[in-house]
C-alpha cells in the first residue's frame, strides 16, 4: 500500500466509524462508507497480501515507517485507536465487508467484538524496539489537538474545562515554535475540514505567536495571548453543530446562534480561571471585534479591541480565508493577505496586517507556486533579506509529475500562478520532513543563530 | 403484392431511415449537417448511434407486426447493420428521443418514437450494444419491452428478465444508492454512463476542473449560451438526484450526500468542482450562467452554488448585470453574511457601488505590488510590542476581567446562561477575596452593581448572586481583615455589604458569637450610613430579632431617615422591640423622642415603661420635664412609674422639673388614689433630693 493509499484509507476509515456511529449497518451512507473503504483497500495496485499499520504515541506507522502527515491529519483516529488499544492493525488482501464494519464498530465502541474473519488482525505485530518518533512541533501540534479536544468535551458536558493543560499546550506550542521556528509556519497550513475548529485554532495559535514574537513580544507574555488563540472559538461547542456545519450562507437565526460564541467562550474561560484567563477569556470576547468598532458581541461595538485581540483576530481571519470551509472556497496565501490588506484600516487592524505580511512574506509559506517553466513549487519560508525571494522546494516537474522534493530559490516575478492544494495534489506539511525541506529550514536557524557551517543533510535528518 | 404485404411495404418505408432524418441537437433549428457539426470521433460515435437507432428501431416494428419477426427480412436488415457496426454503442434514452454523447436525436420516426416511448416507459436510461446481438437476443429484448411494467417488474423487474443476454445491456434509470445494477457493467461504469450529461459524468469521475472547461467551451463552440445551459443542466442533474430535505423513498438529504466532500473525505465536493470550473470560463459565460442562478435563488441547490461566493466575486459579477439581477443579488445578499470576511453591510455596499473588484485567484501579478511595498514601509513594530506588552502587565488582570465581566452581562439575555454567568462572576469574585485580592475582588463586584450593564429584569437575580456571595465564612474572614486594619478589605465588604444588606441582616440573626455580632452591628452601621433604605425595609421582618437588631443599627447610623419608620415601629407587638427603638430614636431624634418616651411610659408592659423611665434620664430633650409632670398628673402611668419618674426629675435637676415636683407634692387635696400615689411620690423624691 503506498502512502497516499494509506492516507485514502485513513479517511475512508474515519467515515466509515462516524458513520457507524450515526447510522444503521445497512443505512446507505454506511453501506457507502464501507464500500470505498475497500475499493482504496482491496483495489491497491501493489497487490500485497498483508498490509501493516501500526499506531504509536498517536503516530501511524505504515511497516514501521512513520507517516508523519497523515499522523497529524488522522490524529483524531490515531487517538480513537489507541483508546481501544489497537496498536497494530494488520490487513489481509481481500479485506471483507463484514470484518470492515466489525473493526469500525468496535473501534467507534458501539461493539467489544474483534473482527472474526481473519482479513483484519489487530495487534499482532506491536512496534517494538527503536523506531522514529515524531518531532517535538509534531507532538506538540498533536498533543494540542487533544487537549483542545478534551477542554470542548468537558465544556460541552459541564460547561467547564482545565486551564491548565491549555496553558501547558501553549507553553509546548511556544517552545517547539521557537525551536523549529520556519517549521511551525509550514505545520500551520495542516487543515482538517472534519475538525475545522481544533486545527485552526492551534493554526491560529502558532501564527499568533510567530507574529507575536516578530513584533518583539517575550515568551511570558506570550502565554496568555497563546491560549486566547488556543481558545477563541472554544464557544463554538455550544452552537449546533448543523449550524457550523451549514452549507451556506447563514440565515438570520443561524447568524444570531453562531455570534454568541464569543461570550460563550469568554464565560467558559473565566469560569475554567488560572493564570493568565482574564487575557484569554477578552481575546475570545474581541476576536471578532473589528478595527472600525463594528462586530460582535454588541457590548464590543464602538470600543477598539485590545491590542492582544486585534493581534489574534488577524491571524484568525488569515487562517479562516486559506481554508476550505463548508460554504466557500479557500483563497490562496497570497490572495488572502491581500483580501486582508484590502480590509486594513476598516475590519482588520492595519498595523497587525502589515506585521502578518511581513511574519509570512507576499508568497507564505505553504503557498503553492507555478512558475514560469512550468514547475509547480512550494514556498519552504521566505529569503531573510530580499522580500522579492522565496526558499521553495520543487514538487512537481513542467509536465506535471511529482518528482523529489528539491531546493529552489524563487523570485516573486517568475510566479504565474497560485494553486490551491486540492487542485495541485500536494499538501505543503507533508514535506517537513523531507530531507531537502528540513535542510533548507535548518539553514534559516543557523543564519540566525550566527553559526556558518551547514550540516550534512543526514546529520540534518538524524 | 397482397395487402400483408402491402402493409409490411409501407412500414419498411416508414421504418427506413437515413442520416438526414436524424437531426443532432445544435442551438440553431435548422437541420445541420452532422458531418459538419462534429469533429471525426464524435462524427463516427454519432453515426454509428443513429445507424444503430435505425436498425434496433427496425427489428422492434417488425417484431411487434410480425409472430416470427426473426425470419421477416427488415428484422434480418436490422441485424445486418448492427453487425457491421463496432460496439460498444451507448444510447441514452429520453422522454421522446435518445441521445449519443451530448448529440440528441428527436424521435421524428415512429418506429424510433415507439421504441424511445417503450423504453422509457420502462424507466430504462440507456442502452448499450456491447456484441454484435442475435436475432433471439433482440427478441428476447423486445419482449420484455413489451410487457406493462407492472407485469415486468412482477417477474422481477426488467433487468431481472434480460440478465441473460450478453451482447445488449439496458441501464436503469435509479436514485443515488438505489442502483438496480446493471449485467456486464462494473459499478464506476453505472455511476459514469447514467448521466444524462457529459460534464455531470466527469465530475462523477473526478475530472479536473481544468479539462472539463475545455470541454464545456469546446462543445458549446465558446458560445456563452450554450455554456451556460451545459454547465446548468450538469449542475442540476448532480444537485437534484436527492431533494434538499430528503425525499419520500430517499433517506440521504443533500446535506448528507454532500457532508463527505465537504468534510473532505471524498476530495473536492461537486459543488467546489462547479465553482472551480465556474471560474475558468470566459467571463461572459460567468455573467450568464449567475443570472440563471439568481433567477432561481429560491431553490434550494442553486442556492448554494451561490453561497459559495466571497463577497467580492459576487460584487464583481454584479457589475456586469441587468438591473433586475442586482436587484435579485441585492436581495439575497441581505439574506446571507458571510463569517469571516464581508458582513452583508459590506457586501451590500460593494454590490451597490458597481466597484470592480480586480482580483483573481489565478492572477499573481495583481497584487503583488501592493504587498511588496508594505513589507517595504515603514514598521510599527516596537510601539505594537509596547502597547500589548502595557495591556498584559499583571497589573491589568483585574482591569481586564472586569471588562469581559461588564461586557457579558451587557449581552447576555438568555435566562438559563444568565444565571450561568452569575456563578461565573461570583466564583471569581469568591477567588479574588480567598487570593486576598480586594481591590480586584471589588472592581469584579462593582463592575456590574455600580451602572448595571444588565436589564433591570434581572436585578433580583443579581442579589440573589450576591447574596449567595456573602457566605458567613467569607464574612468572617474579611471582618478578621478589617479588624486587621485592613482598609481594601473594609472597602470591599462595604461594597458587596452594600448589595447584600439583607443577607448581613440575616446573618446577624443567626450569629450567636458576641464578637462576631459586634463587628456585624458595625458593618451594617457603616453600610446603613450609606443606604439607610435597605435597611429599613428589614423592619417590617416578621422576626422580631431581625426587627431589633435593625433598629439597634439604624439608631447607630445616626441618619435621620429612619426616625419615620422607626416611630412606626413603636407599636410592634413585641415589647423588646418596643424598648430598642426607643433606645435607638433618642439619639436620632433627641426632641421628637421626648414624647414617645413619655407615652412608653405607660406601655402595657412593665419592662417597656421601666425602660423609659430609664431612658428619660439621660434625655436631652429640655421639653421632657414639663412632659414628665403633665404626664404624672395625667393619671396613665402606675405608680411604680410614677415613682420612678419622680425619681428620674430630680437626677435631671431641671428647674421645671423640680418645681413641677414641689407642686405636686404641695398638693392639699389629693381625693384619687392616684392623685395620693403622685403626691407621695413627688414629696419622697424631693426629700431623697434634699437627704
Amino acid at each position: 500500500m503506498t502512502d497516499p493509499a494509506l492516507i485514502g484509507f485513513l479517511g475512508a476509515l474515519r467515515r466509515v466509524i462516524r458513520q457507524i456511529g450515526l447510522y444503521p449497518k445497512d443505512h446507505p451512507l454506511t453501506e457507502e462508507a464501507l464500500a470505498t473503504a475497500l475499493t482504496i483497500l482491496n483495489d491497491d495496485g501493489e497487490r500485497r497480501e498483508e498490509v501493516l499499520i501500526s499506531i504509536s504515541e498517536s503516530a501511524f506507522y505504515l511497516d514501521r515507517v512513520l507517516l508523519p502527515h497523515a499522523s497529524l491529519e488522522f490524529a483524531t483516529l490515531a487517538h480513537e485507536l489507541e483508546a481501544r488499544e489497537v496498536q497494530s492493525i494488520t490487513l489481509v488482501s481481500p479485506v471483507s465487508t463484514s470484518d470492515l464494519f466489525d473493526f469500525g464498530a468496535f473501534v467507534s465502541g458501539q461493539s467489544d467484538d474483534l473482527p472474526a474473519g481473519g482479513t483484519i488482525r489487530l495487534n499482532e505485530h506491536r512496534l517494538t524496539g527503536r523506531y522514529e518518533g515524531m518531532s517535538a512541533l509534531r507532538m506538540s501540534y498533536s498533543g494540542s489537538l487533544q487537549t483542545l479536544r478534551t477542554a470542548s468535551d468537558a465544556m460541552a458536558r459541564e460547561g467547564a474545562f482545565d486551564l491548565a493543560a491549555i496553558m501547558g499546550s501553549v507553553e509546548g506550542l511556544l517552545a517547539t515554535s521557537i525551536d523549529e521556528s520556519g517549521s511551525s509556519l509550514l505545520l500551520a497550513t495542516v487543515k482538517s475540514y472534519d475538525e475545522y475548529t481544533f486545527y485552526h485554532s492551534i493554526n491560529v495559535a502558532i501564527l499568533a505567536l510567530a507574529l507575536g514574537r516578530m513584533v518583539g513580544l517575550e515568551e511570558d507574555e506570550l502565554v496568555p495571548i497563546g491560549a486566547g488563540a488556543l481558545l477563541h472559538d472554544i464557544g463554538k461547542v455550544s452552537v449546533d453543530p448543523r449550524t457550523l456545519n451549514h452549507p451556506g450562507k447563514l440565515g438570520k437565526e443561524q447568524w444570531d446562534e453562531i455570534a454568541v460564541h464569543p461570550q460563550e467562550g469568554a464565560q467558559a474561560i473565566m469560569a475554567a480561571a488560572g493564570p493568565g484567563h482574564e487575557i484569554a477569556a477578552m481575546v475570545a470576547f474581541e476576536h471578532h471585534v473589528r478595527h472600525d468598532g463594528g462586530g460582535y458581541p454588541p457590548a464590543t461595538r464602538g470600543r477598539p479591541a485590545h491590542a492582544f485581540s486585534r493581534m489574534v483576530s488577524v491571524v484568525d481571519v488569515y487562517d479562516a480565508l486559506t481554508t476550505r470551509r463548508r460554504y466557500r472556497r479557500a483563497e490562496t496565501p497570497n490572495h488572502a493577505l491581500h483580501l486582508m490588506l484590502s480590509g486594513a484600516g476598516t475590519a482588520h487592524d492595519p498595523d497587525f496586517v502589515k506585521a502578518l505580511i511581513r511574519t509570512l512574506g507576499v508568497y507564505p509559506p505553504g503557498s503553492i507556486l507555478r512558475l514560469e517553466n512550468g514547475q509547480v513549487v512550494v514556498v519552504i519560508r521566505g529569503h531573510d533579506e530580499d522580500p522579492r525571494q522565496m526558499h521553495a522546494v520543487v514538487a512537481k516537474d513542467e509536465t506535471g509529475a511529482i518528482v523529489d522534493p528539491e531546493p529552489v530559490l524563487v523570485e516573486v516575478k517568475d510566479v504565474v500562478e497560485q494553486l490551491l492544494s486540492d487542485h495541485a495534489g500536494v499538501e505543503p506539511a507533508s514535506f517537513l520532513e523531507n530531507e531537502a525541506v528540513v535542510a533548507q529550514l535548518h539553514r534559516e536557524y543557523l543564519g540566525k543563530s550566527g553559526v556558518d557551517e551547514e550540516p550534512e543533510a543526514t546529520d540534518v535528518a538524524a | 403484392m397482397d395487402e400483408t404485404q402491402h402493409e409490411f411495404s409501407s412500414l419498411i418505408e416508414a421504418v427506413e431511415f437515413n442520416l438526414s432524418d436524424v437531426a443532432p441537437d445544435t442551438p440553431s433549428d435548422a437541420e445541420v449537417d452532422p458531418e459538419e457539426a462534429l469533429d471525426l470521433q464524435e462524427e463516427i460515435d454519432f453515426g454509428q448511434g443513429a445507424s444503430a437507432l435505425n436498425a434496433l428501431a427496425s427489428a422492434w416494428s417488425t417484431f411487434r407486426l410480425y409472430p416470427d419477426p426473426a425470419n421477416q427480412p427488415a428484422f434480418t436488415q436490422a441485424l445486418g447493420i448492427l453487425a457491421e457496426l463496432e460496439p460498444p454503442i451507448f444510447l441514452q434514452v429520453r422522454a421522446g428521443s435518445f441521445a449519443v454523447g451530448v448529440h440528441e436525436i428527436e424521435a421524428r420516426r415512429g418506429g424510433v418514437e415507439q421504441l424511445a416511448k417503450q423504453l422509457f416507459l420502462h424507466d430504462v436510461d440507456e442502452v448499450r450494444i456491447e456484441f454484435v446481438p442475435t436475432a433471439d437476443d433482440l427478441c428476447e429484448i423486445f419482449r420484455a419491452l413489451s410487457l406493462e411494467p407492472d407485469e415486468a417488474w412482477q417477474q422481477g423487474g426488467l433487468l431481472e428478465i434480460v440478465s441473460d443476454i450478453a451482447t445488449v445491456t439496458l441501464r436503469h434509470r435509479g436514485l443515488l444508492g438505489d442502483r438496480d445494477g446493471d449485467v456486464g457493467g462494473s459499478k464506476d461504469d453505472v455511476a459514469a454512463n447514467q448521466r444524462d450529461s457529459e460534464l455531470a459524468a466527469m465530475v462523477d469521475d473526478g475530472t479536473n476542473p481544468t479539462v472539463m472547461a475545455e470541454y464545456l467551451k469546446q462543445s458549446a463552440q465558446d458560445d456563452p449560451a450554450a455554456v451556460t445551459r451545459l454547465f446548468i443542466e450538469a449542475y442540476e442533474e448532480i444537485h437534484q438526484e436527492v431533494p434538499e430535505g430528503g425525499g419520500a423513498s430517499s433517506d440521504i438529504t443533500l446535506v448528507e450526500m454532500f457532508s463527505p466532500y465537504w468534510a473532505g473525505e471524498l476530495g473536492p465536493s461537486p459543488t467546489g468542482t462547479f465553482m472551480d470550473v465556474f471560474f475558468m470560463l470566459p467571463h461572459e459565460s460567468q455573467v450568464l450562467i449567475m443570472a440563471q442562478f439568481l433567477d432561481s435563488a429560491g431553490d434550494g441547490v442553486h442556492r448554494i452554488f451561490l453561497d459559495q461566493f466571497s463577497g467580492a466575486e459576487l460584487a464583481d459579477l454584479a457589475s456586469h448585470m441587468d438591473q433586475a439581477r442586482r436587484k435579485a443579488m441585492l436581495a439575497y445578499a441581505r439574506d446571507a453574511g458571510d463569517v469571516h470576511d464581508v458582513t452583508t453591510e459590506e457586501l451590500l455596499a460593494l454590490l451597490e457601488s458597481g466597484s470592480n473588484v480586480r482580483d483573481r485567484r489565478q492572477t499573481a501579478s495583481t497584487h503583488v505590488a501592493e504587498l511588496l511595498a508594505t513589507l517595504d514601509s515603514e514598521t510599527n513594530d516596537t510601539a505594537l510590542a509596547q502597547e500589548i506588552r502595557e495591556q498584559v502587565d499583571v497589573s491589568r488582570r483585574s482591569d481586564h476581567a472586569s471588562d469581559v465581566m461588564r461586557g457579558l452581562f451587557e449581552v447576555e439575555n438568555r435566562e438559563e446562561r444568565f444565571k450561568r454567568l452569575l456563578r461565573v462572576w461570583t466564583g471569581h469574585i469568591a477567588r479574588e477575596v480567598r487570593k486576598g485580592d480586594y481591590p480586584s475582588a471589588l472592581k469584579a463586584l462593582e463592575t456590574v452593581t455600580v451602572d448595571p450593564p444588565y436589564d433591570a429584569t434581572n436585578e433580583p437575580s443579581v442579589q440573589a448572586a450576591v447574596g449567595r456571595l456573602v457566605s458567613r465564612s467569607l464574612v468572617r474572614d474579611v471582618l478578621s481583615e478589617m479588624g486587621k486594619g485592613n482598609e481594601e478589605a473594609t472597602a470591599f465588604l462595604i461594597g458587596i455589604g452594600s448589595t447584600s444588606i439583607k443577607k448581613l441582616v440575616e446573618q446577624l440573626a443567626e450569629e450567636e458569637d458576641g464578637t462576631m455580632r459586634r463587628a456585624l452591628i458595625d458593618l451594617l452601621t457603616v453600610i446603613g450610613k450609606r443606604n439607610v433604605a435597605a435597611l429599613m425595609a428589614s423592619l417590617r421582618d416578621p422576626r422580631w430579632y431581625v426587627v431589633r437588631n435593625v433598629a439597634t443599627v439604624l439608631g447607630k447610623t445616626g441618619n435621620r431617615a429612619a426616625v419615620a419608620p422607626l416611630t412606626k415601629a413603636l407599636s410592634h407587638e413585641d415589647a423588646r422591640v418596643r424598648i430598642e427603638v426607643l433606645r435607638a430614636l433618642m439619639p436620632l431624634a433627641p426632641n421628637e423622642s421626648a414624647r414617645m418616651l413619655v407615652d412608653a411610659l405607660a406601655d402595657r408592659e412593665k419592662r417597656v415603661r421601666h425602660a423609659a423611665a430609664a431612658l428619660i434620664k439621660t434625655s436631652p430633650a429640655p421639653e421632657l420635664d414639663a412632659m414628665l409632670i403633665e404626664g404624672m398628673e395625667a393619671g396613665a402611668m402606675d405608680d411604680d412609674t410614677v415613682a420612678g419618674v419622680a425619681d428620674a426629675l430630680v437626677e435631671r435637676g431641671s428647674e421645671v422639673g423640680l418645681q413641677g415636683l414641689r407642686v405636686l407634692a404641695d398638693r392639699k387635696f389629693a381625693l384619687k388614689k392616684h392623685q395620693r400615689a403622685v403626691r407621695n411620690a413627688a414629696r419622697a423624691a424631693l426629700e431623697e433630693a434634699a437627704a
